[in-house]
């Protein structure tokens, strides 16, 4: 083997995987190669060539040594602890040296001089990594808010489940009809007041082919929806069934053409309606509007829903290139000031080709600011929304709560 | 304090044999008959207890195996939840003396959980796992394995991001492991899902970038075509450093030139340090120019 001077050697001891000891000795570092002896041996039970490590890690082996792995190539993991005088420095210099495999040519180099450009671009394009970063995290975030925002509306129509189960449960047992009397009449007083104008407020009628749910056959007939209820009928529009508007459990949209209305019920059958029509689209977004937490779009019927269809659209950015005068004003007061010392001013400047690299990533900086500054509207909105529903949520448990304590 | 010590592990040790007879008195026939169960979950609540006093301790598998005992007797109630739970934590509590131990436990957990189609908390326990195999125990190809599971029950559960997250670690390792065409593959499938979304277009070309290393590392020609294409799709990739840099190195490759190979990286670490990562794929390819040229690294 080559004979290499090393360029700094560190006592340590290292970890044996097959023997599951520590053992002491010293580690070395040549410009190539990483090495570990044993206390008093002879050759070395370490020898690598730099280039074949993949990663390098400060960590604690599970008995609390602070120790540095170093990964290699073809999976070994080796276990460098007791390390002095410190693992920070020992690591900063393998560190350095594993990069320097890659960034150093074998011929000694001189110092590249870093114009005030570079520098800039430098600094610029640091933050535009941050900026990145950031929008990531952003963006996970955004989506977390989703998905709260998503089991937030389900709690929601679990709620008005339960709220019209304890209903059913409150009335007195002779009462043959679904929900208590004394509340469902001064509901239906309330709602009677408000469209007394047409006789009940079609909105659509729609042809549609339907089945009950256990029974698979299906029929045609029509499908009208009305401002507080949905009705089925049958071709010769005699009513098969009403859904009221509050007794609807959930609507679920399997496709854009075919929906399953459910209402529950505490000891019978749920009534359920499998609802199939090519006018479905058009209704769909009616629905939404009248059930929107009672919605569930299935994968393909989402684009129907009216939330995906008014997703944003990558919004032009006003004022995108106005803030490129400061550049502009760097390189061309650069020349003016130049007088006499012009060899120092030389790297001073900003140089053209430099600038237009300047101003590329400034605008860049700008996009993603502005695309976070809208991600950021929306969140807020977002927990604007969460916020209130949590707060309804609450009180609702409460109010049931205490409705289910009087039952028992 | 190291008497207080002691007397917390007396009392813990206590707290287990007392459980235990429980566990038994409850199994008798006639006990059975009658509130059997309050017995087990009187012993339940024993083991938990026992559990944090040996964490307090510091006596981490025997934390461990206490709420390892309290889930089974979770299990043996039906209260699936707290089955989950306490395997949960006995996961956490192995996980500082027993790594295999605690990849035990923190599958169990997932087991139920994915039973009850909690689909977003297993995934977050496989990534534990994952984490496992990764620091304690160095077996790469099972964290990859639990990173990949994760990711799928994130996908499923529209957690794209998250996925994607997992997913980037899989395509990292599986680099590492010289796995390239699985690399690019997730690499170049991250991008081309990113590169549309307002707020990620602005990461898509470092995935871009990753893919077209992993191509070159293999095959230089193979990485030409591969930038060309991502630039086609995906415009802003070609104003990119990113994107420069590699249409440098790929010269320099050709060229079979070290110097101008070491010239180009140089210039990108100093304007964004290399990480790790791409420290190791980028000295593999110089490698490659070096063992074709003079080969004087050996």
């Amino acid at each position: 083997m080559n004979k290499q001077v090393p360029v700094q050697t560190w006592s340590c001891s290292y970890y044996l995987n097959s023997e599951r000891r520590w053992l002491p000795g010293r580690l070395s570092l040549t410009p190539t190669h990483l090495r570990f002896k044993e206390d008093k041996a002879e050759t070395f039970l370490v020898n690598f060539h730099l280039s074949s490590i993949c990663e390098i890690k400060k960590e604690s082996s599970s008995y609390i040594f602070s120790s540095i792995t170093v990964l290699e190539r073809d999976n070994a993991k080796h276990w460098f602890s007791s390390l002095l005088p410190n693992r920070t420095a020992v690591f900063t210099i393998l560190e350095h040296f594993w990069r320097e495999q890659l960034l150093s040519p074998r011929g000694e180099q001189e110092n590249t001089k870093t114009s005030k450009g570079r520098e800039l671009i430098n600094i610029v394009s640091r933050s535009q990594k941050r900026l990145e970063d950031t929008t990531r995290v952003l963006h996970h975030q955004g989506e977390q808010f989703d998905h709260i925002m998503k089991d937030l509306n389900k709690i929601e129509a679990d709620m008005t489940t339960a709220d019209r189960l304890l209903s059913v449960l409150e009335a007195p047992v002779w009462w043959p009809f679904s929900g208590n009397p004394w509340k469902r009449f001064s509901g239906t007083k309330e709602a009677s007041g408000d469209h007394h104008g047409g006789k009940e407020g079609v909105i659509i009628t729609i042809p549609i082919i339907f089945s009950h749910h256990p029974d698979h056959t299906v029929k045609p007939g029509k499908l009208t929806v009305l401002l507080s209820a949905m009705e089925i009928a049958d071709c010769n529009f005699r009513l098969l069934h009403r859904y009221e508007r509050q007794d609807v459990d959930d609507i679920k949209a399997m496709t854009g053409h075919e929906i399953i209305v459910r209402q529950r019920f505490i000891g019978k059958p749920d009534i359920t309606y499998r609802i199939l029509s090519a006018k479905l689209p058009d209704v769909l977004p009616l629905l939404e509007m009248q059930y929107e937490k009672k919605m569930d779009f299935h994968e393909e019927a989402a684009m129907f829903s009216e939330k995906y269809r008014s997703s944003p659209k990558d919004q032009c950015s006003p004022g995108w290139q106005t803030d490129s005068w400061l550049l502009d004003t760097i390189v061309k007061t650069g020349p003016m000031a130049g007088g006499q010392a012009e060899a120092v001013m030389q790297d001073q400047e900003v140089s053209e080709s430099e600038a237009w690299e300047l101003r590329k990533i400034l605008m860049k900086l700008k996009g993603i600011a502005l695309d976070a500054e809208s991600e950021l509207e929306r969140q807020d909105e977002a927990l604007d929304e969460i916020t209130s529903s949590v707060d309804r949520s609450v009180f609702n448990i409460d109010k049931q709560t205490g409705r289910m304590r009087k039952l028992l | 304090m190291a008497m207080d010590n002691s007397g917390k592990e007396r009392e813990a040790v206590q707290l287990m044999a007392e459980a235990e007879k429980r566990v038994k008195s409850s199994q008798s026939f006639l006990r059975g008959l009658f509130g059997g169960n309050t017995k087990v979950e009187e012993a339940c609540e024993m083991y938990a207890r026992a559990a944090n006093m040996f964490k307090m301790v510091k006596n981490w598998s025997a934390a461990g195996n206490a709420f390892c005992q309290a889930a089974k007797l979770h299990m043996q109630l039906q209260s699936k939840h707290d089955a989950a739970t306490s395997f949960v934590d006995a996961g956490n509590a192995y996980k500082k003396a027993d790594p295999q131990e605690a990849i035990n436990c923190l599958n169990a957990a997932i087991d139920i959980y994915t039973d009850m189609g909690r689909f977003t908390i297993a995934a977050k326990h496989h990534i534990t796992i994952a984490e496992i195999y990764e620091t304690e125990l160095v077996d790469i190809e099972k964290a990859i394995a639990h990173y990949e599971q994760s990711a799928d029950y994130y996908k499923g559960e529209e957690s794209n991001s998250s996925a994607n997250k997992c997913l980037l670690k899989v395509a990292a390792y599986t680099a590492q492991l010289e796995q390239y065409q699985k690399a690019t593959e997730i690499y170049e499938q991250i991008g081309t899902s990113t590169m549309d979304n307002p707020l990620l277009k602005y990461s898509a070309k470092e995935y871009f970038f990753k893919a077209a290393l992993c191509h070159f590392i293999v095959d230089e020609l193979n990485a030409k075509l591969a930038v060309e294409k991502y630039e086609e799709m995906f415009p802003a990739f070609s104003d990119s450093r990113e994107c420069k840099l590699l249409k440098k190195l790929l010269e320099a490759h050709e060229e079979q030139n070290s110097e101008a190979y070491t010239e180009a990286v140089k210039e990108f670490d100093s304007i964004s340090r290399l990480d790790q990562w791409l420290t190791t794929m980028l000295l593999r390819i110089k490698k490659s120019i070096q063992e074709d040229g003079d080969g004087d690294l050996k």
